[in-house]
């Protein structure tokens, strides 16, 4: 394995890794939250921004990863027992599903465009003629023998239901289908040289996806037995086909109500005309399985935390740099008492000559006194308190400019006007004014990752180098890495993928531009004195109206929004905005709230917390977008 | 190998070359049909190679029966105010240099596809090269001029030409192609091109039409694969965006440009696309390839070798998958053009198919000061017509390189 030196830069979708090393690496917690119904003749499509792990999930079904499982069984129970639980392994027999993984990144977008009949059968000529081809190559992996021999004992039989598919050679052998697909497929690349925009009268073209019934019909004699009764066909990436490619594999495949259950799998950029009316196209016979919704919403992604540390304690358990079973148990979550006592003594200070103005204000008199006292022993509740205070003080006085209230406030009032979201505040105000590190810990690095498996990857990928080089460098009597060398870390690993976006986006300059714009606008409302939006900001809202006119907009009729539309849905796509439906009120439409990606949030400064927004405008987006936001001059906190 | 011998010229040596071709096509009184193909593009230096040309085609006195200037434009590229008024005023000056010639003509690369908003790259380059093709009728002359057009553009149109003119490469009429002679003229400048930088990658990787079977077919998607980086500097974007499609397990063979005139060049090169090719993909520096910087037949000759080594190793399980990225200089890349092309040819049978894929950038920053200061070069690759006849010794010269 080219990674080994170290296992969190290895994706592990990729071909690369052995069925035995992804069998050892998967996290099967994502087979628990495979829905039941998934098995069942319908189509089934996931969705995710890059990196969710689509792909991991459909390699587990491919018959050489689910021997590995079968073999593993010893020292991967877990995901034996799932596996065994959904039938798909047998404890004697080992698989007993026959998944047949085709991808989309494969030359259908590249197929002549437009709907004329000869374009569409074409296109349903390659998918057909691939899906005959895998199928039959999955058989060999499936039976497990030398491929030439093991084709040449397999009978093919069809079931008496009569199910025609004329376009598939029905009197073959499996060893001359096989020929009959690649030759197909030959014949089109063929067709696509000839360097002409539609294809001749003479070109492959097929009436409707048959090799989907065929898939349903065939029957696999080996050594006079049926094997492989249990089909699933599984199409990845269908965000590389066209749109119209899309939706008539979907309308087609969903009209043919095959028995074969169909799993496709796709970005979210395939769906970005719908991320804003989501689950839009839910029905009986196509269900749709956001990943990142799998694991709960992002104010409650504990299922998420504990799924993402069952996969870096795996890829932990490769490497022997670094002594010891856990990744999480060399990340520190404490303070030192020094660093806290030298943070405590710059925040008094920073409190009095920001309370300097209210010491003779008999209103503030207990809440001042109170802050003030230091504790015997100081710890991250006492440095919260200060800026609590801090916070309190100031939204009081911004609610009474025009009351005369002298009665003096109680430390009752105190501990009734405090809540998480403002100590969330004085938390990230204690990093943004003191650099105390907030971006720690395996719980926040959870939260970083944006419930997104490569994301979480690249950052512990990050962490580990320290770690390794805490080994190298022989510190063992601190070999934890400390929560400021940790923030360090992940704020570099934030400050590359900020910098990478105009490297990685067709409108990466763009892009970069209006994520910092919005970073920035974030940052000026979060560090505001009274924290109006504890814990912070960290997303903006579009509302309906605004959306709808967004989607209106075409190239021709509007340029400059045409390109805030692409740049917004790539953002989307690519997991760096991330969106949440935001109800209607009395006082407000409703609308999409486009929160930013939480390793972007470190990037800025900003609470990883969700539910801080603020409404904004496509105008406003375009000019971020074409000339960016600076901050303004009147940035109290960070001025004070 | 179809260009064994082959006709190449650099610097003053190239007029000298035109010369002797019009005055051996007024000798023997056939008229000249020309076909010129250049890109609409900011570069200044297509103008200059087509001053040079039309100067020594005015010079020959040869007789022009008809002559055609294509000028191949293309939308999406995000270019400052001022690198499009340089494009305006280079398509100005081309017309006027070429319209006491003959007729001129605009193509304007993804202007015609229609029916769909969400075409791909590959079906729009398609698209155009039927189009030049169309203006391929009874020529005799027909020039590439690749100096202003982006490399997919000149990948795509210079292949289709090489299959429209030699369908059957060294076979059957040979490089002689009833005599119709394929030129391309690259203006080089190295300390200029390294200014130019190119940034935001297309996320859609584009596949050169035609060559793109090895990449995408499912019946080859088990074959053993080899992967050909042709390296040049300040591409880490696009040369991460490809490398994320070419699966791991493939033997990747970077190809360097050695000999250089800076003797460091290739270290250089390492050293940008370490982490890429050395410290993910662990390639051994055994498989490095080097080819001269300037001379593009040795890059075609090197690449075709090493192509057809592999073929030959891996015929033992079936044959193997080729990939080419050219990011290196446009010499060098049309080098490896022309071994992709006899490498196709050679695969009728569908093994060791070839193909090449490209991450193009999106956004283009130049100065216009240096490209006005530039000092090009002028480079020639005759690469069929008449100076394969035999009959033909340009300066008395051997043919063979």
């Amino acid at each position: 394995m080219a990674y080994r030196a170290n296992p969190f830069l290895e994706r592990m979708s990729e071909g690369t890794t052995s069925d035995q090393e992804f069998v050892q690496l998967f996290a099967p917690k994502v087979l628990e939250r495979l829905q039941e119904d998934c098995f069942k003749g319908a189509v089934h499509i996931f969705r995710s921004p890059p990196g969710g792990g689509k792909t991991t999930i459909l390699r587990a079904f491919t018959p050489n990863a689910l021997r590995a499982f079968w073999h593993a069984r010893p020292t991967q129970p877990e995901a034996f027992a799932q596996l065994v639980e959904r039938g798909v392994l047998d404890e004697t027999h080992g698989p007993q599903l026959l998944g047949v993984l085709l991808s989309c990144a494969s030359g259908y977008a590249d197929l002549p465009p437009g709907a004329s009949g000869a374009n569409e059968g074409m296109f349903r000529a390659l998918l057909n003629c691939r899906i005959v081809l895998r199928t039959l190559r999955s058989l060999t992996d499936f039976i497990s023998g030398p491929p030439q021999s093991t084709l040449d004992s397999i009978r093919l039989e069809y079931d008496g239901t009569g199910q025609d598919f004329p376009a598939i050679p029905k009197d073959a052998s499996a060893s001359q289908l096989i020929k009959w697909a690649e030759q197909r497929e030959r014949d089109i690349y063929s067709q696509l040289d000839t360097l002409t925009s539609s294809p001749s009268k003479s070109a492959a073209a097929d009436v409707r996806f048959e090799a989907i019934l065929w898939l349903q019909a065939v029957r696999f004699i080996h050594n006079g037995r049926v094997v492989a009764p249990r089909r699933l066909l599984m199409i990845d990436d269908i965000q590389r086909l066209r749109k119209s490619q899309r939706a008539l594999l979907i309308e087609e495949i969903v009209e043919l109500r095959s028995a074969v259950p169909v799993w496709m799998a796709g970005r979210n950029v395939a769906f970005a005309d719908e991320f804003l009316a989501q689950g839009a196209r839910e029905g009986r016979d196509v269900r749709e399985y956001p990943l990142e919704e799998m694991w709960g919403n992002n104010r409650n992604s504990q299922q998420f935390v504990v799924f993402a540390q069952n996969i870096l304690d795996r890829r932990f358990g490769l490497q022997t740099a670094v002594p010891g079973g856990s990744f999480g148990q060399y990340l520190a979550e404490n303070f030192s008492s020094v660093e806290l006592e030298r943070a405590y003594a710059e925040a008094q200070a920073k409190f009095r000559s920001e309370m300097q103005r209210h010491r003779g204000n008999v209103r503030y008199s207990e809440w001042l006194s109170r802050a003030e006292n230091a504790p015997p022993v100081v710890n991250v509740d006492t440095l919260l308190d200060l800026y609590t205070a801090r916070i309190l003080i100031a939204r009081d006085e911004a609610n009474r400019q025009f009351s005369l209230q002298l009665i003096p406030l109680s430390s009752e009032d105190f501990e009734e006007r405090d809540s998480s979201a403002t100590k969330g505040a004085a938390e990230i105000f204690l990093n943004h004014e003191l650099k105390l590190p907030y971006y720690f810990g395996i719980e926040r690095l959870c939260t970083m990752s944006t419930n997104n498996v490569e994301e979480l990857l690249s950052l512990a990928a990050a962490l580990y180098e320290g770690m390794k080089a805490k080994q190298i460098l022989r510190r063992q009597a601190e070999p934890q890495l400390l929560p400021r060398e940790q923030e360090k870390r992940l704020k570099d690993a934030a400050s590359r993928k900020r910098e990478f976006i105009p490297r990685s986006h067709t409108e990466g300059t763009r892009a970069q531009r209006l994520l910092d714009s919005i970073g920035t606008f974030c940052r000026e409302r979060t560090f505001q004195p009274n924290a109006p939006y504890a814990p912070g900001v960290t997303g903006v809202r579009l509302s309906h109206s605004e959306i709808a006119k967004l989607q209106r907009v075409t190239k021709t009729t509007d340029p400059l929004l045409s390109t805030v539309k692409q740049v917004l849905f790539e953002c989307v796509a690519e997991n760096l905005l991330v969106t949440r439906d935001s109800s209607a009120s009395s006082a407000r439409e409703g609308g999409t709230v486009f929160y930013l990606n939480r390793t972007l949030c470190a990037h800025f400064g900003l609470p990883l917390q969700y539910g801080g927004w603020q409404e904004s405008a496509i105008q406003t987006f375009a000019e971020w977008m074409e000339t960016g936001l600076q901050p303004s001059r009147n940035f109290r906190l960070e001025v004070s | 190998m179809i260009w064994k011998d082959y006709v190449f010229r650099r610097g003053i040596e190239v007029e000298e070359l035109w010369d002797q071709m019009f005055l051996d096509r007024r000798r023997s009184k056939r008229p000249v049909r020309l076909l010129y193909v250049t890109g609409r593009g900011f570069d200044v230096r297509a103008n200059s190679v087509m001053s040079k040309f039309v100067d020594r085609l005015r010079a020959s006195q040869c007789k022009i029966e008809k002559a055609d200037l294509v000028i191949v434009g293309f939308t999406g590229y995000q270019l400052s105010d001022e690198l499009h008024a340089q494009t305006a005023k280079n398509v100005t000056e081309l017309e006027d240099l070429f319209s006491g010639v003959g007729n001129c003509h605009t193509l304007t690369i993804g202007d015609s596809v229609e029916g769909e908003d969400d075409i791909s790259a590959t079906i729009i380059l398609r698209d155009s090269a039927d189009r030049v093709l169309k203006h391929l009728t009874d020529q005799t002359d027909v020039i590439l001029d690749v100096s202003s057009l982006p490399r997919i553009a000149y990948l795509t149109i210079l292949l289709s030409l090489l299959a429209r003119i030699i369908p059957q490469g060294g076979g059957g009429q040979g490089l002689t192609a009833n005599g119709v002679t394929l030129q391309v003229l690259v203006a080089e400048d190295a300390r200029l091109d390294s200014q130019i930088s190119s940034e935001d990658p297309s996320n859609e990787l584009t596949l050169i039409p035609g060559y793109s079977e090895a990449l995408q077919s499912e019946a080859l998607r088990d074959d053993p694969l080899v992967w050909f980086p042709i390296l040049g500097e300040n591409r880490f974007a696009q040369m991460k965006k490809i490398e994320e499609a070419v699966p791991s397990s493939a033997e990747v063979c970077p190809i360097l440009p050695h000999p250089s005139k800076n003797p460091r060049r290739g270290d250089e090169l390492l050293v940008e696309y370490d982490s890429i090719l050395f410290a993910k993909r662990e390639t051994p520096l055994s498989n490095i390839l080097y080819v001269s910087e300037s001379h593009p037949f040795e890059a075609y000759r090197q690449l075709i070798e090493a192509m057809l080594r592999f073929r030959k190793t891996t015929g033992i399980v079936g044959g193997c998958r080729l990939i080419v990225t050219p990011l290196a200089s446009k010499l060098i890349t049309v080098g490896s053009a022309l071994a992709c092309f006899e490498m196709k040819l050679i695969s009728a049978d569908y093994k060791s198919s070839v193909a090449i894929p490209y991450a193009e950038p999106k956004r283009y920053v130049a100065s216009i000061e240096s490209m006005k200061s530039s000092r090009a070069e002028i480079s020639a690759l005759v690469l069929t017509g008449d100076a394969y006849d035999g009959s033909f010794q340009p300066n008395g010269e051997d043919l063979s390189g």
